[in-house]
């Protein structure tokens, strides 16, 4: 027998009942007969879940209509991907990683929509004019001599030998701090493929480095001032 | 030509690291409602799933996403009744 509780609202009100469920009997009722009623339930967990998850970016009401749009998509996306479900964790849990990943995926494409990767990342600061800067008092002769060749040996390895695709996505993501998914979007591939194309540029950097007789922190000691 | 040292430095930092596993955002992905659920129940999450907790230090998207939901499961643990598959 399925136990039913009231549920109330923070305000206090009453809502509804929700069903206990084991994780089973969450993915048979989403399928089954009572369909329908495990669907609403499951949309009540995820618009209040969504609504404090996305306090810190929608404000404390949040804006309610947005809220239901990304369950509504969420909802589609969970009731297609039912067979995916392991059971690893509770299905509410599993639900709400998804419909989590549904509205900050939509937030970050509304928010860089209108800004073109090409754009941005050819307007970057790069002419060979740009003094390279030094902090002050001064660092002796050797140092500077030394800093500003780690700084000419980076940024030649980045473009001579990094591929195009590399060196947009390192740019965007470091420069402009455009999101991994927006990134991604704009380059015609997904956030795993990118993770994975920035894991090879790091390789790639490391590899030339060693080629030099040179290790990162090298590098990094002549960036530290 | 040459790019900003800020913009260098950070390159260089993550060579520095391109020996650790590659964890991807998918990776991080499939186990994060369990790593969630573990850092929830006061569990060494960390511990049980090192590769999760390395991606999300990292990866500020991953982050983000799995601080939201830790937000998310707080406020619906009365809410989201669960009763275990065994002994029920
Ligand atoms: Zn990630």
């Amino acid at each position: 027998m399925r136990s039913l509780r009231l549920l109330f609202t923070e305000e206090g009100q009453y809502t509804h009942q929700l069903s206990e469920r084991t994780n089973q009997e969450w993915v048979d009722a989403l399928q089954g007969p009572e369909r329908e009623q495990a669907i609403e339930e499951l949309r009540l967990v995820l618009v209040r879940g969504l609504r404090f998850g996305l306090k810190g970016i929608l404000g404390r009401k949040g804006a309610i209509e947005q809220i239901e749009d990304f369950v509504q998509d969420s909802l589609l996306r969970i009731l297609d991907n039912l067979d995916s479900f392991r059971g690893e964790s509770r299905f509410t849990t599993w639900a709400q990683k998804i419909a989590m990943r549904v509205a900050f995926s939509e937030l970050r494409r509304k928010q860089w929509e209108n800004v073109s990767l090409d754009q941005l990342v050819s307007s970057d600061p790069r002419d060979s004019s740009s003094p390279v800067t030094f902090p002050d008092p001064a660092p002796d002769p050797e140092h500077i001599a030394s800093g500003r060749m780690a700084v000419e040996l980076v940024s030649s390895i980045i473009d001579n030998e990094l591929t195009e695709l590399q060196q947009t996505a390192l740019k965007a993501i470091i420069i402009h701090r455009v999101p991994m998914d927006e990134v991604a979007r704009q380059l015609g591939t997904n956030r795993n493929a990118l993770y994975k194309l920035l894991h090879d540029a790091r390789k790639k950097v490391r590899t030339e480095l060693e080629k030099r007789g040179l290790t990162p922190d090298d590098i990094l000691a002549e960036f530290e001032d | 030509m040459h790019y900003e040292r800020d913009f260098l430095k950070m390159v260089v930092l993550a060579a520095k690291n391109a020996d650790r596993p590659l964890v991807t955002c998918d990776d991080c992905w499939e186990q994060v409602d369990q790593f969630a659920e573990m850092t929830l129940a006061g569990k060494d999450a960390g511990a049980a799933l090192p590769l999760v907790k390395e991606h999300i230090e990292k990866c500020g998207e991953c982050s983000a996403e799995f601080n939201a939901l830790l937000d998310a499961l707080r406020a619906t643990a009365r809410l989201s009744l669960f009763k275990p598959d065994t002994g029920s």
